[in-house]
């Protein structure tokens, strides 16, 4: 849906109201598909930028050294154009390890019967490897959410919805099965995976980040008796689930719908969990912030985000040191905008939102990355763009 | 039996640009066509149902809807796929197939969907399916998630259709 340019606008200072603007490579023109929009984006070591592209069916994998000044010849990791589902809840996921080995997860297919590969560049993106189905074949089953995250360790994880094994009238009722699939580098020619759980709402993206024992955390939509979509949280380690799946949200959102409005997790280093989510349920409505510290079994009181009447939606959140940082978008009538509001503290105070970017074209969700300097935005919208903005 | 078989072909060919025609009714939604689809039907009640392809609950939901029609010819019923004008073939294909494809159907067709939701309803988050039950002075009920057949049967006495 969305056909964004490759152009990159770098907003530094942002706080002092001056912006410097680079313009975007010229060599792009022309190489690739006119549709190209960046699906993701990450740093990684040495405070490298590096952005997963889809353009016609294909996936791309470029870098910047600049913060998005100038970017290397985008990498092609599929061999021929595919379907890759590349929008809003369903896209492909971009991570970097420590030794600069770069891993793309996507999923191929229709909505209803899609199919997940992993490709991993051992040579730092100069070149990928052919990809490999981490999931089973594509069958009639929905089959959505691609997530994935590299430990520490440098094991990666990758986690998807599924309801092959149910028929998707039965997962709308009762949620799809979370699949996973992990391995470490040099990845063999096809990966196993199994089934973490089921009741997992089947539309709606799925958060996951890595704890300080290195084991990676997922924080999700659930369909609950009675068809109540609310947030729940899980632990794996490489030989699956660490206990069960548990209730994190008591929002009580009794719908039989896509809200396709997924959850945001994030891991700070001294453990604590900062999670977003969004709800329309009988004891809270809109889009809500809290913190736990024991390892996701209570929260923190849930803090309100955003302007109800402006739509507030889509948030994400990011915790660096001490640091953290939310985002979300707005919408007017006329303009979307995004919103961020900073925490010195660990989460416990908050500054005002503060309006960082807007555009009034087709705009992505607004996600941040971290390098060593701090934290970004990086959006994805049709009147400029990706844009990678700085939040200090 | 040789030339059978390019008559055969003709003959699916044929048909199958029969389909085309009756399934090539898609509108495209844009600023303005809520107001046209409700201008249309002064003093009617209808149904607007706001689906998309990429949404299984819709899906079920179609199969539903599909049936009442069979049931009440009269169902005034109206179809708005959130998905891009792009899929419009993919979209048609599917009300074919369901059997859907004489209902008024429209097509997201703004460069800017967000515009277009906020325009059919300003509190609304895009949750899919979204329906809004207009009763004949066209004061409206939104709901979102899957309906049920006996609601809109319910609706439909209600309503007097």
């Amino acid at each position: 849906m969305f056909s964004f340019t490759l152009g990159v606008v770098v907003l530094l200072s942002l706080l002092s109201g001056c912006e410097t603007v680079a313009t975007r490579p010229a060599g792009y023109r022309g190489e690739i598909s006119a549709d190209a929009a960046v699906a993701a984006a990450t740093f990684g070591p040495g405070d490298r930028l590096w952005r997963l592209i889809a353009a016609g069916g294909r996936l791309y994998v470029d870098a910047s050294e600049d913060h998005g000044a100038s970017f290397t010849r985008p990498v092609p990791l599929n061999a021929d154009a595919e379907r890759v589902l590349a929008q809003a809840e369903d896209r492909p996921v971009i991570a970097v390890d420590a030794q600069e080995r770069v891993y793309v997860l996507y999923a191929v297919g229709t909505p209803d019967a899609a199919t997940s590969y992993l490709s991993v560049s051992n040579t730092a993106g100069r070149s990928f490897q052919a990809p490999v189905p981490v999931s089973d074949p594509a069958k009639a089953g929905g089959h959505t959410q691609d997530a994935m995250v590299v430990a520490r360790s440098g094991r990666i994880y990758a986690f998807w919805n599924d309801d092959v094994d149910m028929g998707s009238a039965r997962a709308e009722k009762q949620g799809a099965g979370l699949y996973f699939a992990t391995a470490v580098a040099p990845l063999a020619a096809s990966l196993s995976n199994r089934k973490l759980t089921d009741g997992m709402c089947n539309c709606c993206r799925i958060a996951v980040d890595v704890g300080v024992d290195d084991l990676p955390v997922v924080f999700g939509r659930f369909v609950f008796p009675g068809s109540i979509r609310d947030h729940g949280m899980l632990k794996a380690s490489p030989a699956g689930l660490v206990g069960p799946p548990w209730r994190v949200t008591e929002d009580d959102w009794r719908i039989e719908a896509c809200p396709m409005h997924g959850p945001a997790l994030s891991i700070a280093p001294d453990g604590r969990y900062h999670a977003v989510w969004f709800t329309q349920g009988r004891r809270r409505q809109g889009l809500f912030y809290a913190h736990s510290d024991d390892q996701g079994k209570h929260f923190s009181n849930p803090m309100a985000i955003g302007e109800a009447r402006k739509l507030a939606q889509h948030a994400d959140v990011l915790a660096a040191g001490t640091g953290v940082v939310l985002v979300w978008k707005e919408f007017d009538g006329r303009q979307t905008h995004i919103l961020s509001m900073r925490s010195a503290d660990g989460g416990d105070t908050w500054s005002a939102p503060s309006a960082i970017a807007r555009t009034s074209s087709d705009s992505d969700y607004p996600f941040l990355i971290k390098d060593s300097s701090g934290i970004f935005l990086s959006w994805n919208n049709a009147e400029h763009g990706h844009q990678l903005i700085t939040i200090r | 039996m040789r030339k059978v078989k390019p008559l055969l072909a003709f003959g699916l060919i044929l048909a199958c640009c029969a389909n085309l025609a009756a399934a090539d009714q898609l509108h495209p939604f844009k600023t303005g066509s809520l107001s046209e689809i409700v201008a249309t039907r002064e003093g009617n009640p209808f149904l607007l149902n706001v689906w998309s392809l990429d949404c299984s609950a819709c899906r079920a939901e179609m199969n539903m809807l599909a049936k009442l029609r069979k049931e009440y010819p009269n169902f005034n019923l109206v179809l708005v796929a959130t998905d891009d004008v792009a899929r419009s073939a993919e979209v048609q294909a599917f009300l074919l197939e369901r059997g859907l494809a004489q209902v008024e159907s429209w097509i997201f067709a703004e460069p800017n969907p967000q515009r277009l939701r906020y325009e059919i309803d300003s509190g609304w988050y895009g949750e899919l399916p979204r329906s809004y039950f207009y009763d004949p002075k066209h004061e409206r009920l939104g709901v979102s998630g899957a309906l049920k057949a006996k609601q809109i049967r319910a609706w439909m006495q209600a309503t007097g259709h």
